[in-house]
């Protein structure tokens, strides 16, 4: 198939090398507490995966740029950080590897890590796990062993990894990374993802929570992530030939209720919930399930989630039930038979 | 799973498609069943293949999962159009329309679809079309050749309190009286699954009608009718017939049956294509033909049975230059239709709403026509003798004689073109007069055989009455013409001939066939066969046997089963 390959509908960005694409804070629920949670966001030179053809859902590199230094690197970290103010978990993400010397040098690494260790702020970054090695952690290890590291497995099946995805590593790769952190007492954070491409709803639904039940064995945290749709990717061409929807609030429901049997934390919050871009519903319940799953994530309370039946539910069950009669590729049946178009 | 065709129209088929030794006419609709849902239905079932049911189709799971089938015969998904996958896995014997839902978006990739798959050597496979088919929408995907068409849509449209006719979509609750008397609406409750019983029953409706239309050949009309209903289907229609027409065309008989030409899209149909194109490309005036008259049509056909063509040819006929001079017919939606071709199909098969007004197509298509006719086939003279059509005409030309005055059927215009006859100076220099009714015949024979219908005449002699005549050579028939069939029949010396200019021709391995040619003797068929052609039956140089083709030339080529050619002499 062609055609996936030049797609050039990104959105022109200004790119400021020396401040971070994005700062915030939020609440993080951990061993038992409601902790103060900051968030940077880092632009880098981007995920080495994106430069070989990157992920069928990812378009985050749209905020990396090339050439961009450890002492840029260190600056909008700098400039951040007053931002944050005195929390208790600092959360670094850079759209791509913070373990990737190539991405984030050492030296930027190092003083990233210093400052953490110096607040006594627990430390969570995110990696593929190829840059998850023995030596690597043992090094960032010696400056500040409060960490957690997260890892897009996404899903526990190898095909899909490969010809959905296109994650560029094996169950395989994921379980090595696993045990490497596991060995060092190191917290694992895996990222699941709901409804890759070219998988039905009910499909998405079986392949998330196996995903889950594999990562809870090795894994601190659990967070379910909802595929939305981004610019420029494989999955945004998908949906503008109306051959994708994003999952159902409905199916993210399940997912998350169905990893209780797995005793692991779990968070959920879907980027771009209720919106046609991210998982939604029919538009009258969305925000009571997001909520839902957001006052779950701080708490772990399972009361909080859900919301009563809607009546998409009942096109939901009867999506889950016909859909993977389609044949000729996929389809987003509920647009295309949606009563408003005539 | 076994799949026979049965009969054509065009790229539609009708066959039999047999699973566990249950069998269903196609083209049919493939009934989707699943453990919480269930239709009563005729025809296959479309399933899970973990339900097992016999006789009815099985999709397997994808091949994401270790699910993927483990049956022969089950319905593949693989990794449903994966750009990171080439891997093609099904082994049902179906073949699909890939990018189901781009397709359904975009005309120009529907038919791109249909052209690729109906010029590949799936061609004969039958066809699986998913979540397309909406009643209305039925006549038209089998036009284009589909075979197997989901029940997805009926499904998703009750659901979505739908109520589906052949005509499209109205939504259910706005329903004050149900316009259908099937079971499900006779109870007057419109639940999802009245609906849904509902939608079936309108869907079975039309799949019935399109086959009855199918094997009439007139599945092209219904098809003009239904598309009226959805833009969707007006603009794939209209790209097939700018965009796919050399498939159309190779696919549409030579012979067919008589239609009613009622809207635009019909001034586009696959043989009125034809028609105006094999005028330009092998047409020919009857030579010894000086005097070109352009009259108009007439509703009775054949022309000449008319009464107005009477008066025309009375008038003709006594101003003495009755050998000299040759009729046109300017019509729509055909442009012109020589005297001689007027049995030729489909000049005597279509029928038109006439309102004295031509649109600008119309006009715009016989102004092609009479100007490339009077531009290459130099006439010494030229009349105009037309109606409603002496405007655009008489604007196309130039140096011509105009009797009609825009009244052709009057006294004085009848008396003008007489008169204007009468009055052509005839210079005795003019070619050796033959026989005309030869030069006719030779006419028709150009137009149905090309370069080798003029072989066909030399040296040839016409006995009977025309135009039931026969041609005869060397004191041997070679072939007739037929009233009815409007062209040539050929008989095995006939047929030589044309295997010597190298033309409609089908090869077979050496037997002699007997009965009927099947497709599995042959070897090779000429490109410009077409169903309903009088071909020759060769093997080497030698003609085995004439007969009439059913099948296209590619169709002929890759099927192992049924008739392709039917024999009417054998050596």
């Amino acid at each position: 198939m062609t055609g996936f390959e030049s797609d050039s509908c990104r959105r022109p960005r200004r790119k400021d090398d020396g401040s971070a694409v994005a700062v915030w804070t939020e609440k993080e629920f951990l061993k038992g507490k409601l902790l103060d949670a900051g968030v940077i966001i880092l632009r880098t030179g981007g995920c080495s995966h994106f430069h070989t053809g990157g992920c069928s859902m990812c378009g985050y590199n749209t905020v990396s740029k090339m050439g961009i230094s450890a002492e840029h690197i260190v600056k909008q970290f700098e400039r951040a950080l007053p931002g944050i103010g005195d929390v208790q978990v600092l959360k670094i993400y850079t759209s791509g590897s913070f373990l990737d010397k190539a991405e984030v040098p050492e030296e930027a690494a190092r003083r990233i890590l210093e400052e953490c260790s110096s607040r006594g702020m627990r430390l969570l970054v995110e990696s593929r796990p190829e840059y998850v090695t023995g030596e690597r952690v043992d090094q960032i290890l010696s400056v500040h062993d409060d960490l957690e590291i997260a890892i897009g497995f996404e899903s526990a099946n190898d095909k899909v990894l490969r010809y959905s995805i296109n994650k560029g590593f094996t169950v395989a790769d994921y379980d090595l990374a696993a045990d490497i952190l596991n060995e060092r007492k190191v917290d694992l954070r895996s990222y699941v993802l709901i409804k890759p491409p070219f998988l039905t709803e009910a499909e998405a639904i079986a392949d998330a929570v196996a995903t889950v039940k594999h990562a809870a064995r090795t894994s601190a945290t659990i967070s379910i992530n909802a595929v939305n749709v981004q610019k420029g990717t494989v999955v945004d061409k998908l949906w503008r030939n109306w051959a994708y929807r994003p999952p159902w609030l409905w199916s993210v429901l399940q997912v998350v209720r169905a990893s209780e049997d797995f005793g692991v934390k779990v968070v959920c919050d879907p980027v771009g919930g209720g919106s046609i871009r991210g998982a939604h519903n029919c538009g009258e319940c969305d925000q009571t399930i997001i909520d839902g799953l957001k006052d779950f994530s701080i708490s772990q309370n399972r009361s909080r989630l859900g919301s009563k039946d809607c009546s998409c539910k009942d096109m939901w069950n009867m999506i889950l039930d016909i859909e993977g009669l389609v044949t000729g590729g996929t389809c987003d049946l509920q647009r295309f038979f949606r009563s408003q178009r005539r | 799973m076994r799949f026979d065709l049965l009969g054509r129209d065009g790229l539609a088929r009708r066959g039999v498609i047999e699973i566990d030794e249950q069998e269903y006419p196609t083209p049919t609709l493939a009934t989707i069943g699943t453990e919480k849902l269930r239709v009563e239905c005729k025809g296959p079932r479309l399933t899970y293949e973990n339900i097992s049911e016999p006789g009815g189709l099985r999709v397997s799971g994808s091949s994401f999962f270790d699910t993927d089938s483990h049956e022969e015969g089950a319905i593949r998904v693989g990794f449903r159009g994966s750009p990171y996958s080439d891997a093609r896995t099904d082994k049902s014997g179906f073949v699909f329309l890939d990018n189901i839902s781009s397709i359904m978006l975009d005309s120009s990739r529907f038919v791109e679809q249909i052209v690729k798959v109906k010029s590949s050597n799936s061609l004969l496979k039958p066809l699986l079309c998913s979540v397309a088919g909406f009643p209305h929408r039925l006549a038209f995907l089998a036009y284009c050749g589909v075979d197997v068409i989901d029940t997805i849509p009926l499904v998703m449209a009750a659901r979505n309190g739908q109520y589906l006719t052949n005509h499209g979509i109205i939504d259910a609750s706005s329903i004050k009286e149900m316009p259908c008397s099937c079971e499900a609406c006779e109870s007057d409750r419109r639940d999802l699954d009245h609906l849904l019983r509902h939608n079936q029953s309108a869907a079975e409706s039309e799949m019935r009608l399109v086959r009855h239309a199918i094997d009439h050949g007139k599945l092209r009309e219904l098809v003009e009718s239904r598309v009226r209903c959805d833009p969707w289907l007006v603009q794939n229609l209209r790209l097939m017939d700018i965009t796919a027409y050399q498939l159309q065309e190779m696919h549409a008989p030579i012979k067919g049956a008589p239609f009613h030409a009622g809207s635009k899209e019909s001034l586009n149909r696959p043989d009125i294509t034809r028609w105006k194109m094999r005028i330009q490309e092998r047409y020919h005036r009857p030579e010894g033909t000086r005097i070109l008259v352009l009259i108009p049509c007439s509703a009775r056909k054949p022309y000449s049975l008319s009464k107005s063509h009477k008066r025309f040819r009375e008038a003709i006929l006594t101003s003495g230059k009755a050998p000299i001079v040759h009729e046109v017919i300017v019509t729509s939606p055909l442009g012109i239709v020589p005297r001689e071709l007027e049995l030729f199909y489909p000049a005597k098969d279509y029928d038109i709403p006439v309102t004295g007004h031509w649109d600008r197509d119309e006009k715009h298509m016989v102004q092609e026509l009479v100007s490339w006719l009077v531009s290459s086939e130099k006439y010494d003279l030229v009349i105009s003798h037309l109606g409603d059509e002496q405007e655009p005409v008489n604007s196309s030309i130039s140096d011509f004689v105009d009797t009609s005055g825009g009244d052709p059927g009057s006294r004085d215009s009848l008396n003008r073109l007489q008169e204007v006859l009468r009055d052509f100076d005839v210079d005795d220099r003019g070619p050796v007069r033959r026989s005309r009714n030869l030069e006719e015949l030779r006419s028709i024979c150009r137009f149905q055989f090309g370069p080798a219908g003029n072989a066909l005449c030399d040296g040839a002699a016409i006995m009977g009455r025309w135009p039931n005549v026969r041609m005869v050579r060397d004191g041997q028939q070679i072939g007739m013409l037929t009233a009815e069939r409007g062209m040539i029949s050929l008989t095995l010396e006939g047929g030589k001939v044309l295997a010597d200019a190298g033309s409609y021709r089908v090869e077979i391995d050496d037997f002699k066939p007997k009965g009927n040619l099947f497709a599995v003797g042959v070897k090779k068929a000429d490109g410009e066969i077409r169903i309903g052609d009088d071909v020759a039956i060769v093997h080497g140089k030698e003609v085995r046997a004439v007969g009439v083709a059913r099948m296209s030339p590619v169709e002929m080529e890759l099927a192992q089963r049924g008739e392709a050619v039917h024999i009417r002499h054998a050596a």
